[in-house]
């Protein structure tokens, strides 16, 4: 079986084995449980081939989709319900590897190198919000947390914003200008294939 | 497929999915949305069995023609139930008067049964100002209690200090037996406004 998959499998059984641990605080579900739910489906991108036709030029479609999927997932009441109603439970547990996590991973794959700057100063700057929005709501947003744990759980978004700001920003502190016009666009591939390398453009001009 | 044609179709269905999920981008919390729903849908609540704090056996809403606005309650609530319990004694001194006087009653019900017997709720009670006959302090039977909590939609957690969290609302029967409104605590004008609404 391919080592994709067999990671993928792992990771939806961790989500799964450890759900009443990982729900029992909103901190861990929303920032342990979802994104390991969709890094599993983003493990399966590669394998199933998703998003290479014209359709996903540009990664726009595919994106678009992940966005929606993880806006869904943002909202309050989506979580409540997973915990109110075992159906909800299964949709959290389909829907982010499949609506979320494989579409991320095959849009960005194809994504223009400004798009994918955009895509993490929004990712910075959603989490800065997100961060903000929990510490100081003056009512609980999830019937099913304690305002406490609410807190905590902004104090988590803000760590985040901090951790990918210096991740996504340190290696321009070490980048030439050299390296960064080496990897212009146009150079990494021509229309309807597929750059698969992970590698991460430094400089967008 | 053009690109631009996939991503219109799925700003589409992203669009709708979204739009059907917070109720028209107005409900993004559970709380919210059941407000809301008690606001539009008007949703029938199950007549429950309760015990109210005299040993008095009743049905919950009452069958006697009459609006009701319940709370959820604990008696061993250390601090927000107390000033609940201020803000039931207020909306009881507005009831005595016209239109309302005679036409509404008030139930603080327990989600704690165990704990609250009828002397602890009548303990409750008389620190609070439950006369018995507008405003009664009352516990469901049986196993009512988590069917009772789903109907009308109150959530309540453990609060790591030996007490509860709970969404507290004032919660408006009509006599028909519909949540037709769910209020702050402290809403008394808006209570007020719901209660005529309902006895309508």
């Amino acid at each position: 079986m391919n080592a994709r998959l067999v990671w993928a499998t792992g990771l939806i059984a961790v989500a799964a084995l450890f759900r009443n641990s990982l729900e029992a605080i909103p901190l861990t579900h929303m920032l342990v449980q979802l994104p390991v739910l969709a890094l599993a489906g983003a493990l399966t991108a590669p394998y199933l081939r998703f998003g290479r036709g014209d359709w996903n030029r540009g990664g726009w479609p595919c994106l678009l989709a992940a966005g929606f999927g993880i806006a869904f997932w943002m909202l309050p009441r989506s979580i409540d319900a997973t915990l109110a109603d075992i159906r909800w439970e299964v949709a959290k547990f389909l829907t982010l590897p499949l609506l979320v996590g494989l579409p991320l991973a095959a849009g960005y794959a194809r994504a223009h190198p400004l798009t994918r700057a955009v895509i993490k100063a929004q990712t910075v700057s959603m989490l800065a919000v997100m961060a903000f929005l929990y510490t100081h709501a003056p009512m609980r947003l999830c019937n099913a947390y304690l305002a406490e744990d609410q807190y905590r759980l902004g104090i988590g978004f803000l760590a985040l914003a901090f951790a990918l700001a210096a991740a996504w920003t340190t290696p321009l502190l070490f980048a030439t200008r050299q390296q960064a016009s080496g990897r212009q666009p146009g150079a990494g591939g021509s229309r309807g294939t597929v750059d698969d390398s992970k590698e991460e453009t430094l400089c967008v001009q | 497929m053009h690109p631009l044609v996939a991503s219109l179709a799925v700003l589409l269905a992203g669009g709708a999915v979204l739009w059907q999920a917070t109720d028209g981008f107005a409900a993004l919390t559970t709380e919210r949305a059941r407000r809301l729903s008690a606001l539009t849908d008007m949703p029938a609540v199950p007549a429950f069995p309760v015990e109210t704090m005299t040993g008095e056996r009743l049905l919950l809403p009452p069958q006697d023609r009459k609006a009701t606005v319940v709370e959820f309650i604990y008696t061993n609530c250390p601090t927000i139930c107390q000033a609940a319990g201020a803000e039931m004694a207020r909306l009881r001194d507005r009831l005595a008067n016209e239109p309302f006087a005679g036409r509404v009653r008030l139930v603080s019900l327990s989600f704690d049964p165990t704990r609250d017997t009828p002397g602890q709720m009548a303990e409750y009670g008389r620190w609070h100002g439950a006369d018995g006959p507008i405003w009664t302090v009352a516990r469901p039977e049986d196993d009512a209690l988590p069917a009772l909590l789903e109907a009308y939609g109150v959530t309540v957690i453990p609060d790591r200090a030996g007490g509860f969290t709970h969404n507290a609302a004032l919660h408006v029967v009509s006599p028909d037996g519909r949540l037709t409104a769910i209020l702050d605590m402290d809403d008394i004008d808006g209570a007020e406004k719901a209660l005529e609404r309902a006895l309508r």
